[in-house]
C-alpha cells in the first residue's frame, strides 16, 4: 500500500498502488492491457499547464488543478498553511460571494472536493458535461485572486482545528504517524504532517496567509486538468478566456528536501489515552519516488503484505496469529520518503513477539530474496490496481495532474507499469537489503493505558 | 462510516461536508450571480442490467459495461443479523467472516493464494443491525469464471475450520475492544438503542462474551438455514456478456438447493419516540463532544420520502445546507454537520450529527434546535428548494460514469419492489416537491420535542450542556460490549 498522508476534505482515492503503461513480459495468460490515459499538453503564456484528457463515454467532465505547493514548502513556525488554503480557496472573490463557490457546483448537480498532501495539493470538481465553462470559471476565478479577510481566516481556522481535532487528536492513534515522520526525520520539511499543529495554525496571520497566496497560487506554479466529454476546441478557447488573464506569480523557493542519513534505530513508546490495544508502525529510509529504486520497493510491499497469501501477512496474521493486521509499503514522495510497516492488535497479543516475527520475514527477504511466483502475482495486482485507478473522469484527471506536479511527467500514468513489470526479483531482494536495516528505521508504539483493557478481553 | 444510512438513500453518495463559508445573516449565501451557468439540466437515460430468474429462485441482474477489462460481482443475501437470535448476537456477521476461511476443496491458503494470483479481491461480511449479507469480487474480466467459481465455492461449501475460527473471533474481539473507544461507535449504539430499544436493527455489536461463546456448529447450522438461493440476489457488472453470465451463474449455482421458512425476519412495529429523551455516554479523554438528535421517520417505500429527501439536504445534506452554513460556515464549531437518513422496509432512522469542540457544545444544540424550528415553521423559501431540487437533479448525469452505482439503483429497485421505470420518473417527483410538503415532513418526522439526544463526551462537559433539555440519563454502552 502506498501511503501518502494526504488530508482531503472528504478523503480522495488514495494514490493508486501503480499507475498505468502497457503490460509486458506477458505471463502465461494474456493479460488484459491498460487502456492509456490520452491527453495533450500545453503552456499558456502565463505558464499555466495545460492537460485536456478527452474521453467522451459518460456526460460528464472533471476539472483539477493541481497546485506545486504542500506540507514542504511549509517552514518552521508556519505548519498547516497550504491544507489552511484549502479551506480559505472556497471563500470567496471579486466575482463570487462567501459560500458562492459550493452553492454553484452543488446546486448544478456537482460535486467537487481538495486534497492536501506532503507534495501538492489539488482542487478539483466534477460536473454534469454542459457546466466546462462554469468549472473552469470557478477554478480561475480562485487562482486570479481570492479574498482573505480576517473574518473568513479566523472562521475556517476554527473549522480546521475541529478537523485536527477530529483525525488526530480525539481518535485511538490518531497521532502515530504524525510522531513517526518527527521521530524519522530531522531536516526534512516531511518532518512534520500536513495538518500542522494548532499552535502554528493560531498565530496565522492575515498578512501572511495573503503572502503565501501571492507565492504559490500562481499560474505558473500549477497543473489544470480538464477530462471528460468536452469538445477540445471549446474547452482550449475555454481555459484560454478564463486563465490567460491571470499574471505570473513570483518565483517561489522550494526548500531543500535532504534528510541526512540516520545511522542509528530510533524508537518511542506513548500511551494513548484513546487506545484500548497497542498498534506498531516503523519507517525505514528511502529515496524519492522519482529514484531509480522506487519500482522495485513498491514491488517489495506488494510481495509482503499485498493480500492474504503474502508472505508476511500470511506469516503473522494468519499462521503464527501474532498480529490483527499487517501492512508494509514505500511512499513515493518528491524527497526522500519512508517504507513504513503497521501492525494491529488483538487483546492478548504482544507487540514484541510481533515485531520479533517482523523481524524475522524481513531477515528471510533480506537474505533469501522472492520467488518468481510472488513476483507474478504482484504483477498482475500493479496491472489490476493501475486499470482500477482510471475508473473515472476524476481520477484520471487526479493521476496525470499530481504525476506532473509531483514528478515533472503527466505521461508517467501511462509509463509506470512498465517499469513496475520490468522489476525483476533480484531487484526486490537488492532493495530490500539496501533500506531495511535496523540502524535505518525508527519505531513508534502506542500504548493503552492499563485501565483501558477489559477483563473479558483478556 | 454508517453505510446502511448512504445505501437507502438512493440519491447520492456525499462526501463530508466541505469548504465554503458565509457571513454573519448564517444561513444564506449572498450570491453575485457572475459564473458562467447552464441553465438547462442534462437529462440522461440510465441504462437497465439485464435481469434473469434461476429455477432456484435466483435472482440476477447483469450491466454491461465495456469500457475498462473488470468485472464486479456483489451477492446480497437475506442472512443479516436480523435472523440470528438475541442470544448468539454476532452470528451472521461472523458465518459472513469465515465463508473465505475454508471449503470442502479449498484451504484458507488456496483461497487466498487463487485470488492474490489474479489480483482479485472478494470479501463477504454481514452489518450488525441489518438484513443481509453481502459477498463481493471484483478483478480482471479474462477471469470472470474463475472469480465466480471460488464465490460459488465460499458461498456454498464453507466449513468453517477451527483454527481461522479462533483468528477471526480474535480479530473480531479486537475490533470490539477498540470501539469501546471510538465515539462514532459509541455514539451510534446510544442513538439506536433510543429508537429501537432492545430489538435487532438497536443491536449494533455483540459483546465478546457472546463472540467467544459462538461454536462452528453455530454457523454451519446458520448457514445451512439462510445461505439459500431464493433468499440471494446476484448483482454483476463489467465487461462482460450478460447472457454468458447467465450461462456460467446457471452452472455454478443452478443446482443450488432452495430453503424453505419465511424469507424476511419478523420485526415488531416500530414507532417514533414521542417525547424527547436525553442520554450521556462518558467517553474520559475526549476533546470533542459527539452529537446526535434523531428520531425515526420513514420506510423507503413511504409516500413521503422524495419530499423528505428534499427536505433533509436543505436542512443538513448538502454543503450549503442550513446546519452546515450555520454552525461549520458561521460558527466555526466542527469539521463536519449533517443530517442522514436510512430508509429500509421498516421506518428507519434520521440522525443529525456532529463533533465539536468540548466548550461549544451548549451552543451548538441551540443552533441545531434553531435550525429545526426554522424549517418546521415556515415554508423554504423557492429559491433554496428550486437549487435542492435542481442539485438532486443535476447529479444523475454523474452516476453515468460509475457503473457499479447504476447496478446498485437498479438493486435498490430490486429489493424493495419498485416499478422499473422509478428512476425515469424519479426527476420529476423531485421537481413535484412544494415549499409546503417540506415544510410538512420535517414538522411530521422531526419534530423537535420527540427527537432522542445523545451526547457523548466527557461526562461534566456533556452534562451541563444538556441540562436545558431533560435530565441526562447515563448509558453505559461499553459494559454491553465486554
Amino acid at each position: 500500500m502506498n501511503k501518502r498522508w494526504f488530508l482531503a476534505l472528504a478523503m480522495l482515492a488514495p494514490l493508486a498502488t501503480a499507475p498505468a503503461g502497457a503490460a509486458r513480459p506477458a505471463p502465461k495468460a494474456a493479460l488484459p492491457r491498460v487502456p492509456r490515459v490520452n491527453f495533450t499538453d500545453t503552456r499558456l503564456k502565463n505558464g499555466l499547464r495545460v492537460l485536456l484528457a478527452r474521453d467522451a463515454s459518460a456526460p460528464v467532465i472533471s476539472v483539477a488543478v493541481v497546485y506545486n505547493v504542500g506540507a514542504f514548502v511549509e517552514p518552521v513556525g508556519h505548519t498547516g498553511f497550504a491544507h489552511l488554503f484549502e479551506h480559505l480557496m472556497f471563500e470567496g472573490s471579486a466575482n463570487l460571494a462567501k459560500g458562492e463557490h459550493a452553492k454553484l457546483l452543488t446546486d448544478n448537480g456537482g460535486t467537487y472536493n481538495g486534497g492536501t498532501s506532503f507534495d501538492f495539493t489539488i482542487y478539483y470538481e466534477t460536473l454534469p458535461s454542459n457546466q466546462l465553462a462554469l468549472g473552469l470559471f470557478l477554478e480561475a476565478d480562485r487562482m486570479g485572486g481570492l479574498d482573505v479577510t480576517q473574518r473568513n481566516l479566523d472562521n475556517q481556522r476554527a473549522v480546521v482545528q475541529e478537523e485536527r481535532r477530529m483525525r488526530y487528536d480525539n481518535v485511538p492513534y490518531g497521532t502515530l504517524s504524525e510522531r513517526l515522520q518527527d521521530l524519522a526525520f530531522t531536516k526534512s520539511p516531511y518532518k512534520h504532517m500536513p495538518i500542522g499543529s494548532m499552535a502554528d495554525l493560531n498565530a496565522a496571520s492575515l498578512a501572511y496567509v495573503r503572502h503565501f497566496y501571492r507565492t504559490f497560487y500562481a499560474p505558473d506554479n500549477a497543473v489544470l486538468v480538464v477530462s471528460g466529454d468536452f469538445d477540445p476546441a471549446r474547452a482550449a478557447a475555454l481555459v484560454s478566456k478564463y486563465f490567460a488573464r491571470i499574471p505570473r506569480g513570483p518565483k517561489p523557493t522550494f526548500p531543500s528536501l535532504y534528510e541526512p542519513p540516520q545511522t542509528k534505530e530510533r524508537r518511542l513508546a506513548y500511551t494513548d489515552p484513546l487506545a484500548s490495544l497497542p498498534a506498531y508502525i516503523s519507517g525505514y529510509h528511502i529515496p524519492n519516488g522519482n529514484h531509480p529504486d522506487a519500482p522495485a520497493l513498491e514491488m517489495l510491499g506488494s510481495v509482503l503484505t499485498g493480500g492474504k497469501s503474502a508472505r508476511v501477512w500470511k506469516s503473522l496474521v494468519e499462521v503464527k496469529q501474532v498480529c490483527t493486521s499487517v501492512s508494509a509499503g514505500g511512499g513515493a514522495g518528491r524527497g526522500p520518503d519512508l517504507f513504513t510497516f503497521r501492525m494491529t492488535f488483538a487483546p492478548g497479543q504482544k507487540v514484541e513477539t510481533a515485531e520479533a516475527a517482523l523481524d524475522a520475514e524481513i531477515a528471510r527477504v533480506r537474505q533469501s530474496g522472492v520467488t518468481a511466483d510472488e513476483m507474478r502475482t504482484a504483477r498482475v495486482q500493479a496491472l489490476l490496481g493501475a486499470v482500477q485507478s482510471r475508473r473515472d473522469s476524476m481520477m484520471r484527471a487526479e493521476e496525470i495532474g499530481i504525476d506532473a506536479v509531483v514528478y515533472g511527467d503527466p505521461n508517467r500514468a501511462n509509463t509506470h507499469l512498465a517499469k513496475l513489470n520490468a522489476v525483476t526479483a533480484a531487484d526486490v531482494r537488492r532493495v530490500a537489503r539496501k533500506y531495511l536495516v535496523r540502524s535505518n528505521r525508527s519505531v513508534v508504539i502506542a500504548l493503552p493505558p492499563v485501565a483501558n483493557v477489559p477483563e473479558a478481553a483478556q | 462510516m454508517k453505510s446502511a444510512f448512504l445505501i437507502a438513500l438512493g440519491i447520492l453518495v456525499v462526501g463530508p461536508a466541505t469548504a465554503q463559508d458565509v457571513p454573519p445573516p448564517p444561513t444564506h449565501v449572498a450570491a453575485k450571480n457572475r459564473a458562467p451557468v447552464d441553465k438547462s439540466i442534462l437529462r440522461v437515460r440510465f441504462p437497465r442490467p439485464k435481469r434473469y430468474t434461476l429455477p432456484n429462485g435466483l435472482r440476477l441482474l447483469v450491466l454491461e459495461d465495456h469500457k475498462l477489462p473488470t468485472v464486479d460481482f456483489s451477492l446480497s443475501i437475506l442472512a443479516g443479523s436480523f435472523f440470528e437470535p438475541k442470544a448468539k448476537t454476532g452470528l451472521a456477521s461472523m458465518t459472513a467472516s469465515m465463508l473465505d476461511e475454508g471449503t470442502k476443496t479449498r484451504s484458507s491458503q488456496q483461497i487466498a493464494v487463487a485470488l492474490d494470483r489474479m489480483g482479485a479481491s472478494l470479501s463477504a461480511g454481514a452489518d450488525q443491525g441489518a438484513e443481509r449479507a453481502e459477498v463481493s469480487a471484483s478483478g480482471l474480466s479474462t477471469d470472470t469464471g474463475a472469480i465466480l467459481g471460488l464465490m460459488r465455492d465460499i458461498v456454498r461449501n464453507p466449513v468453517f475450520p477451527e483454527a481461522q475460527f479462533q483468528k477471526v473471533k480474535r480479530q473480531t474481539v479486537a475490533g470490539i475492544t477498540g470501539a469501546m473507544k471510538d465515539a462514532d461507535t459509541l455514539a451510534e449504539i446510544a442513538t439506536r438503542r433510543a429508537l429501537y430499544g432492545d430489538t435487532p436493527p438497536a443491536r449494533v455489536t455483540p459483546s465478546i462474551t457472546q463472540v467467544n461463546a459462538l461454536t462452528r456448529a453455530d454457523l454451519a447450522a446458520f448457514h445451512a438455514a439462510y445461505y439459500r438461493p431464493n433468499r440471494a440476489i446476484l448483482g454483476v457488472v463489467g465487461d462482460v456478456k450478460a447472457d454468458d453470465i447467465y450461462k456460467l451463474a446457471l452452472k455454478a449455482l443452478g443446482d443450488w438447493k432452495k430453503g424453505s421458512g419465511p424469507l424476511l425476519a419478523s420485526l415488531p412495529a416500530f414507532a417514533p419516540q414521542t417525547a424527547t429523551k436525553v442520554f450521556v455516554v462518558d467517553r474520559p479523554g475526549s476533546v470533542q463532544t459527539s452529537i446526535r438528535l434523531a428520531n425515526l421517520a420513514i420506510t423507503r417505500k413511504s409516500p413521503d420520502f422524495v419530499p423528505f429527501t428534499v427536505m433533509n439536504r436543505i436542512l443538513g445534506l448538502s454543503p450549503t445546507s442550513r446546519l452546515n452554513l450555520n454552525i461549520r460556515e458561521s460558527k466555526g464549531y466542527t469539521y463536519d454537520v449533517r443530517s442522514v437518513f436510512d430508509a429500509p422496509r421498516y421506518l428507519g432512522a434520521w440522525v443529525a450529527q456532529t463533533e465539536v469542540r468540548n466548550a461549544v457544545t451548549a451552543d451548538t444544540l441551540t443552533q441545531f434546535f434553531n435550525e429545526f424550528r426554522r424549517i418546521e415553521t415556515a415554508p423554504a423559501p423557492k429559491a433554496e428548494l428550486d437549487a435542492a431540487k435542481r442539485g438532486i437533479v443535476g447529479a444523475f448525469a454523474r452516476r453515468m460514469e460509475s457503473p457499479d452505482i447504476l447496478l446498485g439503483m437498479a438493486l435498490t429497485l430490486e429489493e424493495y419492489g419498485l416499478p422499473a421505470d422509478y428512476w425515469d420518473r424519479y426527476p420529476a417527483m423531485v421537481q413535484a416537491v412544494t415549499p409546503a410538503a417540506v415544510q410538512r415532513v420535517a414538522r411530521q418526522y422531526i419534530g423537535e420535542g420527540r427527537l432522542q439526544i445523545v451526547a457523548v463526551g466527557e461526562k461534566s462537559v456533556v452534562e451541563e450542556a444538556l441540562k436545558p433539555y431533560g435530565i441526562p440519563e447515563t448509558v453505559d454502552v461499553v459494559a454491553g460490549m465486554k
